[in-house]
C-alpha cells in the first residue's frame, strides 16, 4: 500500500495534514499565468512547477493564506488569483451582473405593468 | 419602446464582445511599475563574482531576461545586439533557468549584447521579477525603480517608438 501511495502525484505534503490542506487549498486558486485557463495545481508548466514549489516553502515556514496570495499578487497581479479581491479598477466585475439584474428586472415589470 | 431597449442592450453586449476579445489577456501590466527592483544575490554569468542590486549602474538601464531554452530570444537577440551598438542604453542580462554552458555557448553563437548576467539557475529572482514568459525586459532608472516592462520580444518598433521616448521622458524628469 505505502508503495502504491508513492506513486501518486508529489501533491502530497508529509505528516502534517492542515498545511496540506493549506497547500492545496492556495494551489487550486492561483493561476498558471503560462497557461492561464489552469491553476498551478494541474499545470506542469515549469513556472506553475516553480510556484508550487514556493508555496510550498512559503508553508513550510508557517506563512498563512493571506501572506501567500499577497506574494504572488504583488508580483503577479491580481490576475493570478482566481478569486480578485475587490478593488476600483474591478468593481464592474463585482457589481456588474447585479446592474445587469437590476436593468433586467426593471424592463420586465415595466412591461408587464404596460400590459 | 422595447425594441430600442433590446437594441441598446444588443449594441452593449456586442461592444463588451468586442472589447473582451480585442483585449490581449496575455499581457498583464505588472504591479511592479513604479516599485524598486527586488533584493537578490546571485552569481554572475561567465565569472564567480556573487552580485546583489548595488551591482547595478546608478543610470537608466534595460534589464533583460532570456534563456538559451527560448527560441523567441533568437528572434530577440538581433535588435539587442543593435541596442549595443547604438549605445543609447545600458543593457544587462538575467539568464534565467538555464545551465551556464548553454548560456556561455548561447552567447559565443548569437553574440553577447550585455555588460554582463545575473545567473539566475532557480528562477527566484524571476518570481520576484513576476517573470512568466521569456523574453521580458525591464526598464530600469537611476534610482533601480522599474519604470517599464516589455513582454515577449523587443523589435526594432517596440525600441524606437516605446523605449527610447520613454527613456527620453525619464531623463527630462531628473
Amino acid at each position: 500500500m505505502s508503495s502504491l501511495l508513492a506513486l501518486l502525484p508529489s501533491n502530497t505534503y508529509g505528516d502534517n495534514i492542515n498545511n496540506e490542506k493549506l497547500y492545496n487549498k492556495v494551489i487550486t486558486e492561483l493561476r498558471c499565468m503560462v497557461c492561464q485557463n489552469q491553476n498551478i495545481a494541474e499545470s506542469e508548466a515549469p513556472l506553475a512547477v516553480d510556484l508550487r514549489k514556493k508555496v510550498k516553502k512559503m508553508i513550510n515556514n508557517g506563512k498563512d493564506e493571506e501572506y501567500i496570495k499577497k506574494y504572488m499578487s504583488d508580483r503577479y497581479s491580481d490576475f493570478i488569483l482566481y478569486d480578485p479581491p475587490f478593488r476600483s479598477q474591478n468593481i464592474f466585475l463585482w457589481i456588474g451582473p447585479f446592474i445587469f439584474l437590476l436593468i433586467l428586472t426593471f424592463i420586465l415589470f415595466r412591461k408587464n405593468i404596460i400590459k | 419602446m422595447t425594441k430600442k431597449v433590446s437594441i441598446i442592450i444588443f449594441i452593449i453586449f456586442i461592444s463588451m464582445l468586442y472589447v473582451g476579445l480585442s483585449h490581449n489577456s496575455r499581457l498583464v501590466q505588472s504591479p511592479l511599475i513604479d516599485k524598486k527592483l527586488p533584493e537578490f544575490s546571485l552569481p554572475v554569468l561567465q565569472s564567480d563574482i556573487s552580485a546583489d542590486i548595488s551591482v547595478f549602474p546608478d543610470d537608466i538601464f534595460l534589464l533583460n531576461i532570456w534563456a538559451s531554452w527560448c527560441v523567441e530570444c533568437i528572434r530577440e537577440h538581433r535588435v539587442l545586439n543593435l541596442i549595443k551598438e547604438e549605445r543609447k542604453i545600458r543593457l544587462i542580462g538575467i539568464n534565467y533557468k538555464d545551465s551556464k554552458i548553454d548560456a556561455v555557448g548561447w552567447l559565443k553563437i548569437y553574440g553577447n549584447p550585455y555588460e554582463y548576467n545575473i545567473f539566475d539557475k532557480d528562477g527566484q529572482l524571476g518570481i520576484d521579477l513576476g517573470v512568466y514568459g521569456v523574453p521580458e525586459t525591464f526598464l530600469v532608472d537611476k534610482n533601480k525603480v522599474i519604470r517599464a516592462k516589455y513582454i515577449g520580444v523587443i523589435n526594432e518598433d517596440i525600441y524606437y517608438n516605446e523605449i527610447l521616448p520613454t527613456i527620453d521622458k525619464i531623463k527630462d524628469d531628473y
